[in-house]
């Protein structure tokens, strides 16, 4: 039995990563840029959210949408301000991205080391703490509440790239950037929905798990590393791959945790990064299914 | 002619170097050169990596952590020397370099980077939760300082000697390197690796001499820093450091030989003088990090350059 409750606990988690990892893994597929801000916009998620309830006297669901879509405009605004600029420059956008994208990142952790100060805080729970029963299997109605509405959004995401014009617009981008242009796809724009959007799921998964897990301004150090490893596992730039590993790597964790050692558990994901990068460097399910 | 001003003109700062504890009589001063010291070797290293092979190495502060604690474990534990214990962790973070090399070389660019990010991870994790070993997060005190000749390193002036010496000779090294053949072949692959490899040459093997000449920079850097500071613990491999890195030889001048130092030295002085902005110092960082990589990528060792040619076009 606690096998099987660890396996939900694991999946649930998965769902989570995976928000994370979709943004980032599109990011990187699009736009060539490794997004260090990435866990940064996990945690405005969840700070604005908090600030919402506690200030603004939102309820929960809310502020949900609220930071969502405040963070999506901060993602705009980086993406425009900064992005764009290096593109037009004939720099390594790979570096050049990634030194930019930690720049912000540490400008938000301490934005939010001044606005909301270091000690961490808990969103209170919309819900009862009282647990679904399922036979013997525990289920948080938060945690319930969250892998639904990741779910949600995940095929929301999927459904967007798949059937509207900037959808395909997108996926034009990904396989052929000079030739999408060329036909007439505005890229920049692509660029920046992109970003936002990843910005947006990002910030998703941030007020989903802030009542569940403690929100801190330096919690994105360890978000970035897990989407890290998940866009590893799943294949660079590979949508579905993302979601897959996302779930392994919860499941995997949370087994880990739970048999081997709970201090090691985060070992779990870096070892497999490495054994992959060794062995099947095109990700867990190879080249298919990209976008 | 050429050759022989430059000489004089190294010559010149060396001694300037050699006299500067005559002068900077502080023991406050005199840690900051200490301090400039060791974050250049960190430097020197990094851009052996970042600078020359254009490949951004974020788990640079994994060597510096292991050549610190294994120094410092190697004298507490064993009773191992400070000479012998900084042998010890060079050669330990040359094996791990050499080991992460083989999984992170292969790849460029974003397999790289996040290969080297997950090496440090498992470091970081393994700093923390080892504790019977490394102490955990209390870290690991009364490191004892080198001695020389039955002379015992009590003052900072000791160490800036030290330092001095081990700095002036990882840059000989890089010239050394990037001016031998290798170091030529090495330029080639950063400008155009398909064409280099065609011509024969192996951009593996050179990459991997670089890679482990510069975890072994990082791992004496920490040897130095855990016997001056003579206490160590999992902070010093916290990512900011990476970050402190990073900035300073984008700053100073990627690419360059003598880039790192000047980045080295400018951000040791900031970080000092900053202390009063406590909270403010990483965001700083943070924005001259930004504005660097948009409107100096290639740091200030071009700003003489940059000032010249818009001196030109003024007139």
């Amino acid at each position: 039995m606690i096998f099987v409750q660890q396996l939900v606990n694991g999946l649930i988690i998965g769902g989570v990563y995976a928000l994370i990892a979709v943004g980032l893994t599109t990011i990187f597929g699009l736009m060539n840029v490794v997004n260090f801000a990435h866990g940064e916009f996990y945690m405005l998620g969840g700070m604005i959210a908090s600030l919402l309830m506690q200030f603004a006297d939102l309820n929960y669901f809310l502020s949900l949408v609220a930071a969502i879509a405040l963070v999506m405009c901060i993602g705009y605004f980086v993406e425009k301000i900064l992005l764009k600029r290096l593109r037009n420059k004939k720099t390594d956008i790979l570096v050049a991205g990634a030194l930019v994208t930690i720049g912000v990142s540490i400008f938000f952790q301490n934005v939010g080391l001044l606005v909301f100060g270091s000690v961490p805080r808990l969103i209170t729970s919309p819900f009862s703490t009282e647990p679904f029963k399922l036979g013997a299997i525990l289920l948080g109605r938060m945690n319930f509440f969250a892998a639904l509405v990741t779910v949600g959004v995940i095929l929301f995401s999927h459904f967007f790239i798949k059937k509207t014009t900037l959808g395909m617009a997108m996926r034009a981008t990904f396989q052929d950037k000079d030739v999408a242009a060329l036909v007439g796809v505005h890229i920049d724009r692509v660029f920046s929905f992109t970003f936002m959007l990843g910005a947006g799921l990002a910030a998703t998964a941030g007020a989903l798990l802030g009542p569940i897990y403690i929100i801190y301004p330096n919690v994105g150090e360890s978000v970035i590393l897990k989407a890290f490893v998940i866009v590893v596992l799943g294949g660079m730039g590979n949508f579905l791959g993302a979601i897959f590993a996302a779930l392994i790597l919860g499941v995997s964790e949370s087994l880990g945790a739970a048999y081997i050692s709970a201090e090691y558990r985060d070992l779990i994901g870096f070892v497999m990064v490495l054994l992959i990068l060794l062995f099947r460097p095109s990700g867990l399910f190879g080249k298919i299914n990209r976008i | 002619m050429k050759k022989n001003s430059s000489l004089i003109l190294y010559g010149i700062v060396v001694l300037v170097l050699l006299a500067l504890p005559l002068v900077v009589t502080n023991d406050y001063d005199i840690h900051i050169l200490v301090m400039i010291g060791i974050f250049s070797l960190l430097a020197i290293g990094f851009n052996l990596i970042f600078g020359y092979l254009g490949q951004l190495s974020l788990g640079h502060t994994a060597y510096y952590a292991i050549g610190a604690y294994a120094s410092a474990l190697a004298a507490l534990k064993w009773g191992f020397s400070f000479w012998l214990g900084f042998l010890f962790a060079g050669v330990v973070t040359g094996i791990c370099g050499f080991l992460i090399g083989v999984i992170a070389l292969r790849w460029r660019s974003h397999f790289f980077v996040i290969a080297t990010i997950c090496f440090w991870g498992i470091i970081h994790l393994i700093i923390f939760n080892w504790i019977s070993l490394t102490n955990g997060p209390v870290g690991l005190g009364n490191i004892p300082p080198p001695s020389l000749l039955g002379m015992e390193f009590s003052s900072k002036i000791h160490f800036y000697y030290l330092l001095l010496a081990f700095v002036l000779a990882a840059l000989w090294l890089t010239k050394r390197f990037i001016s031998s053949p290798i170091g030529r072949s090495f330029r080639a692959i950063h400008e155009n690796e398909p064409l280099a490899e065609s011509v024969g040459i192996s951009a593996f093997r050179f990459a991997m001499l670089a890679f482990i000449l510069s975890t072994v920079l990082a791992g004496i850097a920490g040897s130095i820093s855990a016997h001056y500071i003579s206490y160590i613990s999992p902070e010093i491999a916290e990512f900011s450091v990476m970050i402190t890195i990073l900035v300073m030889v984008v700053l100073g001048g990627k690419g360059t030989l003598i880039g790192p130092v000047i980045g080295a030295a400018i951000i040791v002085f900031l970080q000092e003088y900053l202390r009063f902005t406590k909270e403010f110092r990483l965001p700083i960082f943070g924005l001259v990090l930004i504005l660097g990589i948009v409107f100096l990528p290639r740091g200030i060792v071009t700003l003489p350059d940059i000032i010249a040619s818009y001196w030109k076009r003024a007139k």
